[in-house]
C-alpha cells in the first residue's frame, strides 16, 4: 500500500471514528473560549447590583467558616476582575475531597444563586464532566486529531490549488469535500496548535509513571518542584489566630507594585502549618507569570517566593496559549471562529463519508446518520436549553444548578432518542432541528427580557455590552439558522441532463 | 488598529486568491496573466507582512504574532466563503 492510500485509510477512519467526541470537544471549546462572559450572562442577579465593590477576600473566607462545618484541606478565592465581575470561591473538603464552589456580590458581599455558569463547557470541553477517565477519552480523541490533520495534509493533493475553492453548487460530495478542505486547510495552523497543546498540556497527567517512579509516587513533590512553587507538610497540631486575608493581599500587592491580583489559596486551614499563597495575575500575557507569594497563615511572614523554572515557563505558555486567556476579546473572538471552523470540518468531513457511501448502501450507514443528528444538533440544542433553564429556574430554588445539568442531559438524550426512532429522511430531520434551534436561539433574548429585568438587551445594550453581545450573538445566530433552513428544503427530482449543470444540495446529516 | 490589520489581511487573501485562475475568472471572466498574477502574489505578501507589523505594533511580539495568525485564518475562511458566493450568483446570471 502506498503512502497516500494508507494515509487515506487513516484519514477516513482515524478522522470518523472520534468526531462526534471531537465534536463535542470542539463545540463546547469554542464556548469556554467564552465562559466567563456566558457566567457572567448566567448570573442576573449581579447585573441589576451598582456602587464601589466593597467585599474583601476576609469576607468571603468568613462565609465559608460560617457555610461548611466539615474540615478543609483547602479553599481558593478570586477576587472581581473586568470579565468576572465578581467574587469566586471553592474548597475541598478534608478526607472525602469533594469540592465546593460560591459566587458573590462584589458590592454586598453575598452569595449569588448556584448555577452551572461558562465553567460547564469548560469541563465539558477538557473531561466530559467524567474525572479522570473522561481526560483520557478526550486526550485519545486528540491524538486522533492530530492524526487525522496530518495525514489529511499528505492525501490532499491540490492543498494549494484548491487552498480558498468552495462550490456549494457542485455535485455529489464535492461541496461537502470542499467545504472540509476549506475549513480544514485554511484554519489548520489553529487546529494543530490546539491539539497539539491539548494534548500536551495533560501529558503529565496522562503519563504520570516516570513522575511517579523518580518522586517516590509523591506526584505532589513532583509538581511542586517542576513549578518551583512552595508545600508545607500538615503538622497535625491546632491553628492560630490567622492573619486577616486582606492584609496579606495587600502585602502581596506591594511587593509586586501592582493591583492585580489572581488566585489567593489556603492549604490546610484548620492546621498549624497552613499557608496561604497569593497569585499575581496578568492577562496582558500568554503565558501567566507564576509569580506566587507564600505566607504563613498566622504570623503572615513571606514564607517563599516562587522561581518558576524556564521549563514550566514553557509549559505555562503553552497552556496559555491553548485557554485563550490572553489578549482580550479579539483573541477569543478569534478562536471563537477558528473553532467554529473545526466544528464545520467535522461536520462536512462526516458528510462526504455518508455521501460517498450513500449509493452503495454501506453497513453502518444510518448508525452514522443519526449520531451525526445527535450530536452535531443534539449538543447545540440542549446548549441552548440549558441556558433558557438559566433564565426560567427560579433563583431561590435548590439544587438550581443540578436542574439546569439536568436539563441539559435530558434535552440531549431526547434528540438522540427522537433521532433513533425517527423515520423521516435526514434532510428533514436536520430542517427540523435547525428550526428548533432557530427557536431556542430567538426565543433567549426574550424569554431575558421577560425573566430578567436588568439583563435584557435594551438595558445592556449601553450599559454593559459584554451582556449586551450573548444577546446578540443569540439572535444573529437564531437568524442565521432559520436562513438555513429555510434553504434546505426538499428538492423536487429533476431532470438528469439539469441536475448536471446545477448540482445538488442536499445535508445528509 | 486591530480593524485595520483584518482588512489588510482580507485584502491580501483576496490578493493570493486573485492569483489564482478559478476565482480571478470567477471575478473577472478571464484567468489573470502573467505578470497580473506575480503582482497579485507580492500584494498578498504586502498585505501578509502589513497585517503582521500592525498585529506586533499593537500586541507586542507574543501576543501580536498569534492575533496576526488569527486574523489571517479568519480573513482567508472569510474569502473562500465571499468567492463561492461570487461564484453562485455568476452561475445564477449566467443562467438567466
Amino acid at each position: 500500500m502506498k503512502l497516500r492510500q494508507s494515509m487515506t485509510t487513516l484519514h477516513t477512519w482515524g478522522g470518523l471514528l472520534p468526531s462526534w467526541l471531537l465534536f463535542v470537544v470542539i463545540f463546547t471549546g469554542t464556548l469556554a473560549c467564552f465562559d466567563k462572559e456566558l457566567e457572567h450572562w448566567m448570573r442576573p442577579a449581579l447585573h441589576g447590583s451598582s456602587g464601589p465593590a466593597s467585599a474583601s477576600a476576609q469576607q468571603i473566607s468568613d462565609w465559608l467558616a460560617d457555610n461548611v462545618s466539615a474540615p478543609l484541606h483547602a479553599y481558593w478565592i478570586h477576587p472581581p476582575t473586568e470579565r468576572t465581575p465578581f467574587w469566586q470561591l471553592g474548597w475541598e473538603e478534608d478526607g472525602s475531597g469533594q469540592r465546593g464552589r460560591a459566587v458573590f456580590d462584589p458590592v454586598t458581599g453575598a452569595a449569588l444563586p448556584e448555577t452551572l455558569g461558562g465553567d460547564f463547557f469548560f469541563t465539558l470541553h477538557y473531561n466530559l464532566h467524567a474525572g479522570q477517565i473522561g481526560m483520557y477519552i478526550v486526550g485519545l480523541a486528540g491524538v486522533f486529531m492530530l492524526a487525522a490533520l496530518v495525514s489529511g495534509v499528505i492525501i490532499h493533493r491540490r492543498i494549494f490549488k484548491d487552498f480558498f475553492t468552495l462550490r456549494p453548487r457542485a455535485q455529489g460530495q464535492r461541496a461537502w469535500l470542499d467545504a472540509h478542505n476549506l475549513f480544514g486547510v485554511v484554519g489548520l495552523p489553529f487546529h494543530l496548535v490546539l491539539a497539539y497543546t491539548g494534548v500536551a498540556i495533560f501529558v503529565a497527567a496522562y503519563m504520570p509513571a516516570g513522575g511517579m517512579v523518580a518522586y517516590n509516587s509523591d506526584p505532589l513533590a513532583f509538581y511542586h518542584e517542576v513549578q518551583g512553587g512552595y508545600h508545607r507538610n500538615e503538622l497535625d497540631r491546632p491553628a492560630g489566630t490567622p492573619v486577616p486575608l486582606d492584609q496579606l493581599v495587600t502585602a502581596a500587592q506591594q511587593q509586586w507594585q501592582s493591583t492585580d491580583t489572581g488566585w489567593i489559596i489556603v492549604e490546610h486551614p484548620a492546621d498549624a502549618s497552613s499557608v496561604v499563597s497569593i497569585r499575581r495575575r496578568d492577562p496582558s500575557r500568554i503565558g501567566s507569570p507564576q509569580d506566587t507569594l507564600s505566607y504563613d497563615a498566622f504570623t503572615g511572614e513571606l514564607l517563599h517566593q516562587q522561581q518558576t523554572p524556564p521549563a514550566y515557563r514553557g509549559y505555562i505558555w503553552m497552556v496559555g496559549l491553548h485557554m485563550a486567556q490572553f489578549g482580550g476579546s479579539l483573541i477569543r473572538l478569534l478562536y471563537g471562529v477558528l473553532g467554529l471552523a473545526g466544528c464545520m470540518m467535522l461536520v462536512a468531513g462526516n458528510t462526504v463519508w455518508l455521501r460517498k457511501r450513500a449509493a452503495r448502501q454501506t453497513p453502518g450507514l444510518h448508525l452514522v446518520q443519526a449520531l451525526n443528528t445527535a450530536v452535531f444538533f443534539g449538543l447545540p440544542v440542549a446548549s441552548l436549553v440549558l441556558l433558557w433553564a438559566n433564565r426560567l429556574i427560579p433563583a431561590e430554588l435548590e439544587h438550581r444548578a443540578s436542574i439546569e445539568a439536568w436539563s441539559f442531559v435530558l434535552t440531549w438524550l431526547a434528540v438522540t432518542l427522537a433521532t433513533l426512532v425517527s423515520s423521516r429522511q435526514p434532510l428533514a430531520r436536520a430542517r427540523a432541528l435547525l428550526g428548533v434551534m432557530a427557536a431556542l436561539a430567538l426565543g433567549l433574548p426574550l424569554v431575558n427580557f421577560l425573566t430578567a429585568p436588568h439583563s435584557h438587551l435594551l438595558v445592556t445594550f449601553g450599559t454593559a455590552p459584554e451582556l449586551a453581545l450573548v444577546d446578540l450573538t443569540l439572535l444573529i445566530s437564531g437568524v442565521l439558522l432559520a436562513v438555513a433552513m429555510a434553504r434546505y428544503r426538499p428538492r423536487q427530482p429533476v431532470p438528469a441532463a439539469r441536475k448536471t449543470e446545477c448540482g445538488e444540495s442536499e445535508v445528509t446529516v | 488598529m486591530s480593524i485595520l490589520a483584518f482588512v489588510t489581511a482580507v485584502a491580501a487573501m483576496l490578493c493570493f486568491s486573485l492569483a489564482m485562475a478559478r476565482h480571478h475568472r470567477d471575478l473577472f471572466g478571464r484567468p489573470p496573466s502573467r505578470p497580473r498574477q506575480l503582482l497579485y502574489r507580492l500584494l498578498g505578501i504586502l498585505g501578509t507582512a502589513l497585517c503582521l507589523l500592525l498585529n506586533l505594533r499593537d500586541g507586542g511580539g507574543e501576543i501580536g504574532m498569534v492575533t496576526a495568525l488569527g486574523q489571517l485564518m479568519g480573513a482567508g475562511i472569510l474569502v473562500g466563503l465571499l468567492l463561492a458566493r461570487v461564484a453562485t450568483a455568476g452561475m445564477n446570471n449566467s443562467r438567466r
